[in-house]
């Protein structure tokens, strides 16, 4: 059989255009003195995130210390040493990695923006997030700030009453699988029905996420339900999430065991923790605000592609 | 009791969902950046060709369908069960008329169909997407006039009428496509 899937996913000149936006990213930093770093693309201990799965790899040929490891499904323990030990206001590009994320948005190997600044607010880093995507777009974009409380309110739904979640799927035709959890509903319900709406005018945040969804964020001194933790959609994408970052050592590890206990209930495997990032916080990590930026998926936006391969050189099917 | 994870989904995968063997033919992950994901799954129903979109929690399991596709001879026909043959084994297998469908109205002995096997019984049948068909009947023929337009319905010697040239006669050999169901040239 002929092999017809020697061709890049990209077209030529969007390949030049993607050149031209690694380069206007690193001069975005540049000009504002966050330093690029790169850290190591295997990981000793995998993501405990109950709904990110790690790829492991072998170690046992050696070179490292560990038998087997795993690809990084992102930068953020690595590059948070780095902050304790003192490196300042940082940024990197660089490959992550998550088993089983393939589609139209997805694709298990791709590339991501991160970077963290000191002493910054949630609101100071949104701005810059902002500033970023506009100075690579080549112009001013709409802006607006939703809490995740008012994208389900603005849509009219009761986003803690099952029955109305179930309702609003429904009425849309979205076929839900029996046996789902509250939170899985909610995530069901913001994918389907209210994610493709936000962003379509310009750029959208949505802050304070539930306490539950903190993930690695510090939670708001004033209101503990929510969590310092935003995201940016545009055109209905999702693409960049930020946290204030949780610095307390003791207060990350129980959540970690919480994570491991979410991936006991859903048959995964508990992930070892990554004793050198907790031992760092124990060190203590300075007051900063850090964001992820899907950075293939911003690029396929900027270059008018309707799907993430349009972005990137060979995507999964075709590596 | 074979099973497929939601992470091999692919399109040509098939299931078996509410009881009946379905056919991938669209698969789109939705997940919020920080929760559980869904694969959105555009299914083809094997039996009744309906599509249907579902979606699974990504990580489920489902049982896959015991389900195969093959190119077999048709030899014949009784009254109510069409019968093929697979010319490496020499097995024969009948199908019905449900299974047979549309094929019927395009299929003459010795044709290779390609035929989906569900739980071991013929489950659908279809025709050679190309093939050559005998014209049994037929308005009388505009004879040397090959550039004009126009076309008029012929009856094929499978049982198919589709339009053809003005100048086809009854007795000509046609090449057909059976999937557009249209004519593509004299044999």
């Amino acid at each position: 059989m002929v092999e017809r899937n020697w061709q890049p996913s990209i077209a030529t000149a969007d390949l030049k255009k993607r050149a031209q936006l690694l380069s206007a990213t690193r001069a975005f930093f540049s000009a504002r003195e966050v330093c690029e770093v790169q850290t190591p693309i295997v990981a000793a201990s995998g993501n405990p995130d109950p709904h990110i799965d790690s790829i492991a790899v072998d170690l046992s040929a050696g070179g490292y210390e560990a038998e087997a490891g795993y690809l990084n499904t992102s930068p953020e323990f690595c590059m948070k040493r780095l902050l304790v030990a003192g490196s300042g206001d940082i940024y990197q590009l660089c490959s992550a990695f998550r088993a089983g994320e393939a589609g139209r948005w997805h694709n298990p190997e791709f590339t991501i923006l991160e970077w963290y600044r000191l002493g910054f607010s949630m609101q100071q880093l949104m701005a810059e997030v902002a500033s970023l995507v506009e100075q690579l777009f080549g112009q001013k974009l709409p802006q607006q700030s939703l809490t995740w409380a008012q994208v389900w309110s603005n849509a009219g739904i009761d986003s803690s009453s099952e029955q109305a979640l179930l309702d609003a799927l429904a009425s849309e035709a979205i076929d839900v699988p029996a046996g789902l959890t509250l939170a899985e509903l909610q995530d069901l319900a913001f994918s389907m029905l209210l994610q493709p709406q936000l962003g379509r005018d310009g750029l959208c945040f949505v802050y304070h996420y539930p306490a539950e969804q903190a993930s690695l964020a510090r939670l708001d001194a004033d209101n503990p339900n929510v969590a310092e933790r935003f995201e940016l959609f545009w055109q209905g994408v999702e693409l960049a999430n930020g946290f204030v970052e949780l610095a307390n050592a003791n207060e990350q590890r129980q959540r970690f065991q919480q994570d491991n206990l979410d991936r006991h209930a859903s048959d995964k495997p508990a992930v070892t923790l990554d004793e050198k990032f907790l031992a760092a916080l124990e060190s203590g990590l300075p007051d900063c605000a850090g964001v992820a930026v899907g950075f293939d998926r911003l690029v396929a936006l900027l270059l008018g592609q309707d799907r993430l391969a349009g972005a990137l050189s060979f995507s999964a099917e075709r590596s | 009791m074979a099973t497929y994870s939601t992470n091999q989904f692919k399109n040509g995968l098939k299931l078996l969902v509410d009881g009946d063997p379905q056919s991938i033919v669209g698969n789109e992950i939705v997940k919020p950046g920080k929760g559980q994901a869904f694969n959105r799954v555009k299914l083809r129903n094997l039996k009744t060709g309906r599509v249907v979109e579902r979606t699974f929690k990504s990580g489920e399991s489902v049982e896959a369908a015991d389900v195969h596709v093959t190119d077999l001879q048709y030899l014949y026909n009784d009254g109510d069960t069409w019968y093929f043959m697979d010319n490496t084994t020499f097995e024969q297998h009948g199908a019905d008329a449900t299974a047979m469908a549309d094929a019927v109205m395009w299929i003459k002995e010795q044709d290779e169909c390609t035929v989906t096997f569900f739980n071991g019984a013929i489950l659908s049948v279809d025709a050679p997407t190309q093939t050559v068909l005998k014209v049994t009947e037929t308005d009388p023929g505009m004879k040397g006039d090959t550039a004009q337009g126009g076309s008029k319905p012929a009856t094929l010697e499978s049982g198919a009428v589709i339009n053809v040239p003005l100048f086809i006669e009854i007795g000509n050999e046609i090449r057909v496509n059976t999937e557009t169901k249209e004519y593509l040239g004299r044999a």
